[in-house]
């Protein structure tokens, strides 16, 4: 089901005819040794059969105007993470996707990127990540500001490795909701903070969203992306099967992918 | 691409570099008794134990001994601990790749440039212990930092091959480990060249390694202009090969690089 925008503002994002896939090796060794006992084993099939295509992404078509909050549903493997780190850059640039401006995004709040080191100095690093633009006068900002939002007062010097998951999220969340973009991601951020520091940080990640040019929401909470977006995707195996309005989105989704289960290859 | 080449986006790339090095630097000396100094005292220790013995246990007789190992040993520490800590370096940080938009050598060049200022430093410091005459001669300092030059661009190279060939082969660290506990016996390292057989000779001269630490003896302990230059051509199109092996390989995967990682 295709999606016609109404909106007739700016192109934030343009994707068009984006499919991504790889040939993966037939006998998929991860080492040396099972290359050279699979070719030892069986060098007719080492020679001659074919590798297999794993595809990524399937056909995707999708333009995000401004003003737009886009969530997007489905089932694990389904493509929906993918779609969005290309969208960011992180599997680097690709010619199909066309961004209109900045685009940052946040995958995972549990990543521990420097162990050793305090909250505070993991902050810093984080800042760079984040917003590399940022000259030395405002990334000091953002990181105070960051530490004053997350409330985590005398363990921003704690060493990061004896953080939880919750503690991590919050020092995530609060740099990444410090600064508007003009296209802003978010997959499935609110895992792990506590009750209470999530409802500060909905209020934060919705003045940011607000505040955005466009935004992309993944989550597995239905109540969430109804409450945030104006606009759902429902991606299947590799596809976007439905792009419209979130109610009928919700509900198709729950109608057509309930039993779709881990969607690979 | 591996560069892009807009100055605004060179200058937030050495920017991030500088950064992760940094905290990279803190994170690995913070926990340790003397920080930062025991990482300097590891090659100089490394550098005067085997000194005593070889020289005094085993009784290698060669002149100049010290500057003899001196010139051979430190490069050879620096391009071995670069190649067994880069190697898992794109593996160790998928969690940081995954989530962030990083290049992923930019870890790699952040861990070279720790160990690289290590290796300048105790360098340094030996040359002046074992025998300061050598700076005396106005082109050993300049013709150090090209000879230098070569060794980290090839470091580089070599690393960033592992460290990918490492994505699809998760055992090219086993075997790497093995290569260089190995390849220290066949590296005239500690000992002369002259003293293996002839055809085992004309081997040595294909070790990769040797190649690099090579136009160091020439210049340090030998200092023949002549050898040296030759010794320098031979690491040229060394480097050259490897780079661009590391670079077509790369180009090639590239993009199923995070799928694998």
């Amino acid at each position: 089901m295709s999606y016609i925008s109404k909106s007739n503002s700016e192109i934030i994002l343009d994707i068009k005819n984006f499919t991504i896939s790889y040939s993966m090796p037939y006998y998929r060794s991860q080492t040396f040794r099972d290359l050279f006992v699979y070719a030892l084993k069986s060098p007719i099939d080492f020679i001659l059969n074919e590798s297999d295509k794993v595809i990524v992404i399937d056909n995707i078509n999708l333009q995000i105007h401004k003003g737009e909050r886009v969530g997007i549903i489905g089932n694990n493997g389904s493509g929906k993470t993918s779609l969005c780190r290309y969208i960011c850059g992180i599997f680097g640039r690709v010619e199909k996707i066309k961004i209109n401006g900045n685009v940052k995004g946040i995958f995972d709040t549990e990543v521990i990127v420097l162990p050793e080191l305090s909250g505070r100095e993991n902050l810093e690093v984080l800042t760079h990540f984040f917003f590399p633009e940022l000259t030395k006068v405002e990334r000091k900002d953002v990181i105070q500001e960051a530490a004053e939002f997350s409330e985590l007062g005398k363990f921003l010097d704690v060493p990061f490795k004896l953080y939880s998951k919750g503690m991590r999220a919050r020092l995530f969340l609060s740099l990444i909701s410090s600064r508007s973009t003009d296209l802003l991601i978010l997959d499935e951020v609110f895992n792990g903070a506590d009750h209470f520091f999530s409802e500060k940080m909905t209020k934060r990640i919705r003045k940011v969203i607000d505040e955005s040019s466009a935004a992309i929401l993944i989550s597995h909470s239905h109540d969430l992306i109804l409450e945030v977006c104006n606009r759902v995707i429902v991606f299947d195996n590799k596809k976007i099967i439905f792009d419209g309005d979130p109610v009928e989105g919700v509900n198709y989704y729950r109608t057509h992918c309930q039993t779709s289960g881990i969607q690979g290859n | 691409m591996i560069l892009n080449l807009n100055p605004k986006a060179i200058r937030q790339k050495l920017e991030l570099i500088y950064t992760i090095t940094i905290a990279q630097m803190k994170s690995r000396y913070r926990k340790t008794f003397a920080g930062f100094l025991w990482v300097i005292l590891n090659p100089i220790l490394t550098f005067w134990v085997q000194a005593l013995i070889f020289k005094h246990v085993l009784k290698i007789n060669i002149e100049n001994y010290y500057l003899f190992l001196l010139a051979g040993v430190i490069p050879w520490v620096f391009i071995t601990s670069s190649l067994t800590m880069t190697v898992g370096i794109f593996v160790s940080n998928r969690p940081t790749l995954m989530a962030f938009k990083i290049d992923p050598w930019v870890f790699l060049i952040s861990q070279l440039l720790d160990n690289f200022i290590n290796f300048v430093v105790s360098y340094l410091i030996l040359i002046l212990i074992v025998d300061k005459t050598v700076f005396l001669n106005p082109w050993v300092i300049p013709l150090l930092m090209l000879t230098t030059f070569f060794l980290v661009v090839f470091a580089f190279f070599l690393s960033f091959l592992l460290a990918t060939l490492n994505v699809f082969f998760r055992d090219t660290q086993f075997i790497l480990s093995f290569v260089l506990g190995l390849a220290y016996f066949v590296t005239p390292i500690f000992y002369q060249k002259s003293l293996l057989p002839l055809n085992i000779q004309k081997l040595v001269d294909f070790n990769p390694l040797y190649i690099f630490i090579k136009p160091f003896q020439n210049l340090l302990w030998k200092f023949d202009v002549g050898l040296y230059w030759s010794s320098m051509l031979d690491a040229f199109g060394v480097m050259v090969l490897v780079s661009c092996v590391c670079l077509i390989y790369w180009r090639k995967k590239r993009n199923v690089l995070y799928f694998q990682i």
